[in-house]
């Protein structure tokens, strides 16, 4: 019906029927008492989030990890190889990312959307507690790899490592649901495969001057994974 | 100190569907009842005051804390009307989950969650998984969760659902104790509920808050329009058929009727004094609309 109407009229009834303006409302929320601010915010929610982890998750995070950069040491595979099995760290995030896609088929959504803290964030601020967990585990490994490949060893684990971690989080901000957690497989698997591909081709990798395109590569995966886990820990989910 | 939650001109518009129409409240400590049928809008309002809809139009507050701010929803309880749970979760990790959401340290979160177990009576089946409770079982434990925190604004939306009347009655006492000094709103359309606990009512009509304040006040709406008669079986079925009848039930070879009238309806029709059912019908009876 209202499509009906002539659009004079139309405009004539919006502004006669329009809802004044409130007066004195910063006035009035003003006078109300202040609530004292909760102890809160990102940091709080790691820190909170630092006891529910279990020690059964901090094990698995760990021997996952050892596992991975453990295969780089077995006979028949050399250090090259290796450096690409760090991008598939970050699998951890599977999990994560599988724990987010139950929530709706679960009934679970609107209970955990009315909560402080979004899923998201919890998720999120786990994560980054294991992968912490896991700093020992690439510690050691740059232990061995030490002798024979200096400290550029680091980066050349945590290049792959923080790109495909990057690349998880903004997979799960994209993806949400039971896609999820392939598009987080896709991303480590994909980093992986252009690590090795990059070895098969005629690149002086770990040629000295290259170390710059490493450190650079370090940089930018430790920055965009920094921003977009800020986002996440910083904005919960309105719907 | 007293907190109120405030909504100012809350609108929710599904295309050309208004679900909620600018809805405006303020609210401080004590327990209000959201009455209404179903499709009133009451879970699309309860939910934006949750932060789980978006409003179209206005804001909400308590304390002057917008919705989607932390520090609101750090203070907030609620329980929806449905609600699910992971499968392989017990009593006491579905509450110390909430309780991660929440913010809460662990160490209190399962003091917390031990305590409100106890206090829903739900202690001896903190080790059992979810999935083996009853109805009532989950609707327990979804109370206890939305009291993790010690919200100082407490939504129920249908919290008496699937409840036994020994439940029901508990549950009313454990609000009437928390509403001395928290904003607990409660959304039902059991009216007895809300007359046995609320201190403030609210009839929520196609999205329009029609009426709000104490029983009292809200009741004045139908003062002098209930009436009782007893009437022989056929001329009972034809008042009812032209107004809302709140009650009928047989005396003798006659039914008593309790029907409502803006006048008298019938000759020996005595005036009533009101109940909420009453105000209920007359809201919301098809009689009434047609």
């Amino acid at each position: 019906m209202i499509s009906r109407i002539d659009p004079k009229t139309r405009q004539a009834l919006q502004a006669a029927f329009a809802v004044p303006p409130p007066s004195r409302k910063a006035e009035f929320l003003r006078s109300l008492p202040p609530l004292p601010p909760p102890a809160g915010g990102p940091l709080w929610l790691v820190r909170v989030q630092l006891r529910y982890i279990r020690k059964r998750v901090w094990l698995a995070g760990t021997a996952a990890a050892a596992l991975f950069l453990g295969a780089g040491a077995l006979p028949g595979w050399n250090a090259d190889r290796a450096w690409a099995l760090s991008a598939l760290l970050p699998l951890g995030l599977l999990a994560a990312a599988a724990e987010l896609g139950r929530s709706a088929p679960c009934g679970m959504a609107e209970l955990e959307q009315a909560c402080r803290y979004d899923l998201r964030q919890l998720v999120l601020a786990r994560a980054w507690l294991l992968g912490l967990g896991q700093l020992p585990v690439l510690a050691a490994a740059l232990a061995a790899a030490g002798p024979v490949w200096g400290a550029a060893a680091a980066l050349y684990l945590l290049a792959p490592y923080l790109l495909a971690a990057w690349l998880c989080l903004w997979a799960l901000g994209v993806c949400r649901g039971p896609e999820a957690p392939f598009a987080c497989a896709a991303a480590c698997v994909g980093v992986a495969v252009l690590r090795t591909a990059l070895e098969q081709a005629p690149l002086a990798l770990y040629a000295p001057p290259a170390l710059w395109g490493w450190g650079a590569a370090v940089l930018l995966g430790a920055g965009l994974t920094a921003r977009q886990a800020r986002r996440w820990l910083a904005a919960p989910g309105v719907g | 100190m007293e907190y109120q939650l405030v909504l100012d001109r809350v609108t929710k518009q599904y295309g050309p569907k208004i679900a909620c129409d600018r809805i405006s409240l303020q609210a401080g400590p004590g327990v209000y009842g959201l009455l209404g049928a179903n499709g009133a809008g009451k879970t699309t309002l309860l939910r934006m005051i949750c932060g789980v809809l978006r409003p179209t139009s206005g804001d909400i507050r308590f304390a002057g804390l917008d919705v989607s701010s932390e520090g609101y929803r750090a203070r907030l309880g609620y329980l929806p009307q449905d609600f699910g749970y992971y499968p392989e979760f017990t009593a006491l990790d579905f509450l110390l989950y909430l309780a991660a959401l929440k913010g809460l340290p662990r160490a209190a979160a399962r003091q917390q969650s031990r305590d409100l177990l106890e206090l829903v009576g739900l202690t001896g089946e903190a080790g059992h998984r979810i999935r083996t409770f009853s109805g009532g079982m989950r609707q327990r434990l979804g109370i206890a969760q939305a009291l993790l925190g010690d919200p100082q604004l407490l939504v129920l939306d249908e919290p008496t659902a699937g409840l036994d009347p020994k439940e029901r009655v508990r549950f009313r006492n454990l609000i009437a104790r928390l509403g001395a000094r928290r904003t607990v709103l409660l959304s039902t359309h059991i009216v007895s509920d809300v007359e046995h606990i609320a201190g403030t009512i609210l009839i929520l009509k196609s999205g329009v808050l029609l009426q709000s304040g104490p029983r009292d006040a809200v009741l004045q709406a139908v003062q002098g329009k209930v009436w009782t008669c007893t009437l022989p079986p056929a001329e009972a079925e034809a008042l009812c058929a032209r107004y809302p009848a709140a009650d009928t039930c047989p005396a003798g070879e006659k039914v008593a009727l309790r029907l409502l009238a803006d006048a008298c309806p019938c000759p020996g029709a005595q005036p009533a004094e009101p109940t909420l059912e009453d105000l209920y019908l007359y809201h919301f009876s098809e009689v009434s609309e047609a």
